[in-house]
């Protein structure tokens, strides 16, 4: 049976797209078939970290009545399949949400693991993306508002009968300012599943329009994506040590330009 | 209460050990530093600064009620009672740290333990009889050695099975006494000032067995000689752990302390059902068309009868939902006839500013009833015929 697992934050900007994206990607380097869905309609950016912009059709197209969710399905990195959101804002008015239920029944028949990228805050298109799925993680970062307003997600999830699979700390900097984990696990009443360090890697990948799992799978968070896909399929995993090459080394090759 | 990580000076079972005998001594040698007594999972501390208790936790109970409660516990087989040797400047310290546990100068816990001492006289044992351990306990004759090594300055005791008391049948386990090995690191607390970090930054944390790094207070380290930098390390490292179980009592505090202390409101049920119902109430299903029609019929109608003279009206409304909502509003009015003469002058100019009212009216009501999105009122067409 198909998992849907939405991944929601109530907040925005914590991270929940890039983190829905390399989860999708590392969940199907483990073999599961992976759908992702941006079903941020208003601020889709998945298409951007994975490098898949500019694609004909969009969820956009589909919940707009104009295409079927067939047509939206894009081949991504690590051979997860991807239904961008549509970044352009024309015929935003035209989309119908109740459209979004029937498509994602279609894409359920194909796939193991359907990931939706959940719009953040708790308006009509982040609840109609919620109420669709079946899980639930929830992403924040260790600070009050985030927190704050994942409570508020959780609560409204917990209404509408989706199982809240655990919390995904993002940006951990183990700063004495931030709350600890499990003030965070005490405060939301869910298990924290993952804690993500705060990483330059990760913009770096964005920048570069790559899964940062696939672009540099020995980072810190790579290796913290990898190790939540492989609990969430109760899979093992070994994290990947990074080279411990020294200063000299780096230099050398640096001048030789083998970097 | 807050206490260093440090290895006692004297370890025995509360029945192989005169506890008032104990308690006199430690108050004639005028001792600084404190008792730890363990029963069960249960631990209990009295802290001492120059022989005089200053403060007393066990379990929940601080104060007086500790060393009640440790006055209770004492005759038990299994309760063990650890003595630690500290400087005075530590005392001063943890007295700082342990405020809530003080002993007030006057309270009546010097008489408790006046009479403490007197129940138990004839067992006092004589305090210079402190060559060797007795105990037939293992791992305390291991304890005594190192009791023997340190060479404290505080009055050691032989632990002496109590006449009446049966002998313990449970083994108590003391980890603090295996972990106060010779290749263990030690540190001089004397020169404290010469360390880098001061007082307010060590935070003396409550001793823990399962901790594997512990710092050792030995009498015979307390020299003038000024800690390695490999002491320091140790000494920060313990305070990296110590700072870790505080973090862990952190969030050892309730929910609800939690959600004030960050200013976090948690969302009531009303305002669930507020959010849900703007979720459902938001997205038109076909089903609800009618309904809206409907509703749209009736307010526009109820205002349009506002209007004096208007004898009658019918409204209808036509919604189209199968791209973009849009609707079709069929409005017939029967106002009151005017005179001849009235007719003659300007009727023309009152029926059109009648129609454009009832237009505004229509207007109003479909911008009323989805307050979220007033542009719908471009996509709705209104007709008016006035009989």
């Amino acid at each position: 049976m198909t998992r849907v697992i939405a991944v929601a934050s109530g907040k925005g900007g914590v991270g929940k797209t890039t983190i829905t994206a390399n989860l999708g990607v590392a969940l199907s380097t483990y073999g599961e078939e992976t759908l992702v869905l941006d079903a941020d309609v208003a601020m889709a950016n998945l298409e951007l970290i994975l490098g898949m912009e500019g694609k004909s059709v969009t969820l956009h197209d589909v919940l707009s009545g104009d295409a079927e969710i067939e047509e939206a399905v894009y081949e991504g990195p690590g051979g997860v399949k991807v239904v961008p959101a549509g970044i352009s804002l024309e015929g935003l008015r035209k989309i119908k949400l109740d459209r979004l239920e029937n498509a994602l029944s279609k894409l359920v028949q194909n796939v193991d693991i359907l990931l939706i990228d959940a719009p953040a805050g708790l308006e009509k298109d982040a609840l109609a993306a919620i109420a669709a799925a079946q899980e639930m993680i929830l992403v924040t970062t260790p600070e009050v508002p985030s927190i704050s307003d994942a409570l508020k997600t959780k609560i409204v999830a917990n209404k509408l009968g989706v199982e809240i699979t655990g919390v995904v700390i993002n940006r951990e900097m183990h700063d004495k300012t931030f709350l600890t984990i499990n003030e965070i696990e005490t405060i939301l009443e869910v298990p924290v599943i993952a804690v993500i360090p705060d990483d330059p890697e990760v913009s770096r990948a964005a920048a570069f329009g790559e899964a940062l799992v696939v672009r540099n799978p020995k980072s810190p968070t790579s290796n913290a994506i990898m190790q939540l896909a492989a609990d969430l399929i109760g899979e093992n995993y070994q994290p990947i040590e990074p080279d411990k090459k020294s200063i000299i080394a780096k230099l050398v090759e640096g001048l030789l330009g083998r970097r | 209460m807050e206490m260093p990580i440090i290895s006692p000076s004297i370890v025995s079972y509360a029945d192989e050990l005169n506890f008032n005998q104990l308690l006199e001594d430690l108050l004639k040698n005028k001792h600084n530093g404190f008792i730890r007594v363990t029963s069960g999972s249960y631990e209990g501390y009295i802290l001492f600064k120059n022989g005089n208790q200053v403060a007393a936790s066990y379990d929940k109970y601080s104060k007086l009620e500790a060393v009640e409660s440790i006055k209770s516990i004492i005759k038990e087989n299994d309760t063990l009672i650890e003595v630690f040797n500290l400087k005075e400047s530590p005392v001063d310290y943890l007295i700082n740290v342990n405020k809530p546990y003080l002993i007030e100068s006057g309270n009546d816990v010097y008489d408790v333990l006046n009479e403490l001492k007197k129940s138990d006289h004839d067992e006092i044992e004589n305090p210079n009889s402190h060559a060797e351990t007795k105990s037939s306990r293992k791992k305390l004759e291991s304890e005594s050695e190192i009791t023997e090594e340190s060479n404290t300055e505080t009055t050691q005791y032989i632990p002496k099975p109590l006449n009446n008391e049966p002998k313990p049948t449970q083994k108590q386990t003391i980890q603090q006494t295996e972990a106060s090995n010779e290749d263990k690191p030690k540190f001089t607390l004397e020169n404290e000032s010469k360390i880098e970090l001061s007082n307010s930054e060590v935070k003396l944390k409550q001793s823990n067995p399962s901790n594997t790094e512990k710092i050792l207070v030995d009498d015979s380290t307390y020299s003038n000689e000024s800690p390695s930098e490999k002491e320091i390390q140790i000494q920060k490292d313990a305070v990296e752990d110590i700072e870790k179980k505080s973090t862990i009592e952190d969030e050892s505090i309730d929910r609800s302390t939690l959600l004030k202390k960050y200013g976090i409101k948690e969302i009531n049920e009303t305002d669930v059902e507020n959010i849900l119902y703007s979720y459902k109430g938001g997205s038109i299903d076909d089903n609800d068309v009618e309904k809206i029609e409907l509703t749209l019929m009736n307010k526009i109608k109820k205002s349009i009868l506002g209007i004096p003279k208007i004898m009658s009206a019918e409204v209808l409304v036509f919604l189209d939902n199968t791209h973009e909502l849009s609707g079709n509003t069929n409005i017939i009015i029967e106002h009151e006839s005017k005179g001849f003469f009235s007719r003659m002058i300007g009727e023309s100019r009152d029926t059109e500013n009648l129609r454009r009212q009832i237009i505004n009216i229509a207007q109003i009501e479909i911008k009323k009833s989805f307050r979220k999105y007033p542009e719908i009122i471009n996509n709705f067409e209104i007709n008016v015929e006035i009989n």
